[in-house]
C-alpha cells in the first residue's frame, strides 16, 4: 500500500511543473470570440430547441405519411439495430461504448426506429415493456431529464396506434413529471435555464 | 498583505462578475492568473496528452456558464469543480473511444495517445472512485493542495481527509490490480 501510495505520489506530485504555452491566454481568448453567444434571458436556446422541435416533428410526421422503409441502407440499418437488443429488451448504451446511463434514452430512439418494421413486433413489444420499466422517476440527474424527455418520446409514438397499455400508462406519468419541470421560456432544460435543444425537442 | 491590497478572493468574484457581464479583459486576468496551475492540474491526471486542451475547456465552459457563478463561494472553488468535471468528462470519452477500438478492431488515425507520465489506467481509476474520495485524490494530488487546506475547503475534519485518502488509493490499487 506504501509503494502504491509513494509511487502515485511520483506520478503526480513529482512531476516537474509545466509552462503554459506563452499564447496560451490568447488562444482561450480566441475561441471565446469562436463561441456562440449564450445571453441570460435570451431566446437563443427556445428559438434552436424550436427549430429542432419542428425537424423532429416533420421527420415523424414523413416517416408516418410515407413509410419509409423500402431502401436496402434502411433495411440493414434496422436488421442491424435488432440483432443488438439485449436479452432483457434493452439497447444497452455500453456494448456501443457508451454510457450505460443513457441505455433507457438509447432504446428509445432504437424503438421509433423499429416501430414499423414488420419483423420486429415480438422485439419491439419487449422493448416498450423493458423502457417502461426502466424510465426514470426523478429529473435530477443529466441522464435522468435525457432517458425522461426521449423514453416519453419513444412510447407517445408508439402508444398511438393504441397497443401497449403498460406503456399509456408510464407515458401519462412521465408527461406529468415532464410538465413539472417545464421552464418559464417553455422548454426544458438539465438546470434551469432557458431550454436545451435535445430535451425540449 | 499591505493594507491597501484587494483581497484576491474579493478581486476574483469581482473580476468573475464583471465577466458574466460581459467583460472580456476581467475574465482574461482570471484565465492568465489559473493557466498555470490549472494545466498542471491536467498534466498531473494523466487524462490527456494535452494538458492545454483541458485547461482551454475548462476556461470555456466557465465562459458559457459565467451567468451561473454566484459569488457565494471563492473563485477558484468554481473553477477546480468546473475542471474536475472536464477530467471525469475526458476520462468518459477516452474510455468509450477505447472501447469502440476494441470492438471495431482497429486503431483510429490522428487519435492523441495517452499520456504515459501519470499513465491511462490511474486516471481510470481515479475516474471511478466515489464522488467524495475523487474529489479529494484530486485536490490533494493533482491541485497539490495540503490536507489542511483541503479539509477547510470541504468543512470535514481533518481525519477525514487522511482517511479519505487511504481508501481511495486503497481502491485505486485494486482497480489497477484487476485490469
Amino acid at each position: 500500500m506504501k509503494s502504491f501510495a509513494t509511487r502515485f505520489r511520483r506520478q503526480t506530485l513529482g512531476l516537474a511543473e509545466r509552462e503554459p504555452s506563452p499564447d496560451f491566454v490568447q488562444r482561450v481568448m480566441a475561441a471565446i470570440g469562436q463561441e456562440p453567444p449564450v445571453r441570460k434571458g435570451s431566446h437563443w436556446g427556445v428559438a434552436l430547441a424550436a427549430a429542432a422541435g419542428i425537424a423532429v416533428l416533420v421527420s415523424v410526421y414523413l416517416a408516418g405519411t410515407f413509410a419509409i422503409g423500402g431502401g436496402q441502407e434502411v433495411v440493414q440499418a434496422r436488421r442491424w439495430l435488432l440483432e443488438r437488443q439485449g436479452g432483457d429488451g434493452l439497447w444497452h448504451a455500453e456494448a456501443f461504448g457508451g454510457d450505460g446511463h443513457y441505455t433507457p434514452a438509447l432504446t428509445a430512439l432504437a424503438l421509433v426506429a423499429l416501430r414499423n418494421e414488420a419483423g420486429a413486433r415480438e422485439a419491439v413489444a419487449k422493448g416498450v415493456s423493458a423502457l417502461a420499466a426502466s424510465m426514470p422517476v426523478r429529473y435530477d440527474a443529466q441522464s435522468e431529464a435525457y432517458n425522461l424527455t426521449l423514453g416519453a418520446y419513444a412510447l407517445a409514438v408508439l402508444s398511438r396506434s393504441g397497443g401497449y397499455p403498460e406503456a399509456r400508462k408510464v407515458l401519462s406519468t412521465a408527461l406529468a413529471r415532464l410538465k413539472g419541470h417545464q421552464t418559464a421560456a417553455g422548454g426544458w432544460s438539465y438546470d434551469g435555464s432557458d431550454g436545451n435543444t435535445a430535451l425540449t425537442a | 498583505m499591505p493594507p491597501d491590497a484587494p483581497d484576491p478572493t474579493l478581486r476574483e468574484q469581482q473580476e468573475m462578475l464583471a465577466a458574466a457581464r460581459g467583460d472580456v479583459q476581467a475574465f482574461e486576468r482570471l484565465v492568465a492568473t489559473y493557466q498555470k496551475p490549472l494545466v498542471n492540474f491536467f498534466v498531473r491526471s494523466g487524462v490527456s496528452s494535452d494538458a492545454e486542451d483541458c485547461a482551454q475547456r475548462t476556461f470555456l465552459r466557465i465562459w458559457n456558464y459565467r451567468h451561473r457563478y454566484r459569488p457565494t463561494a471563492k473563485f477558484s472553488t468554481f473553477l477546480w469543480m468546473v475542471a474536475r468535471q472536464v477530467f471525469l468528462d475526458e476520462v468518459r470519452h477516452r474510455s468509450r473511444k477505447e472501447r469502440l477500438h476494441k470492438a471495431f478492431g482497429k486503431e483510429q488515425p490522428g487519435e492523441a495517445a495517452p499520456n504515459h507520465e501519470t499513465g491511462p489506467d490511474v486516471a481510470s481509476a481515479v475516474a471511478r472512485l466515489p464522488k467524495a474520495l475523487r474529489q479529494t485524490v484530486l485536490m490533494a494530488f493533482m491541485q497539490g493542495l495540503k490536507y489542511e487546506a483541503i479539509a477547510r475547503e470541504l468543512d470535514v475534519p481533518l481525519g477525514t481527509v487522511k482517511s479519505r485518502i487511504f481508501h481511495a488509493l486503497r481502491r485505486m490499487r485494486k482497480f489497477l490490480e484487476e485490469e
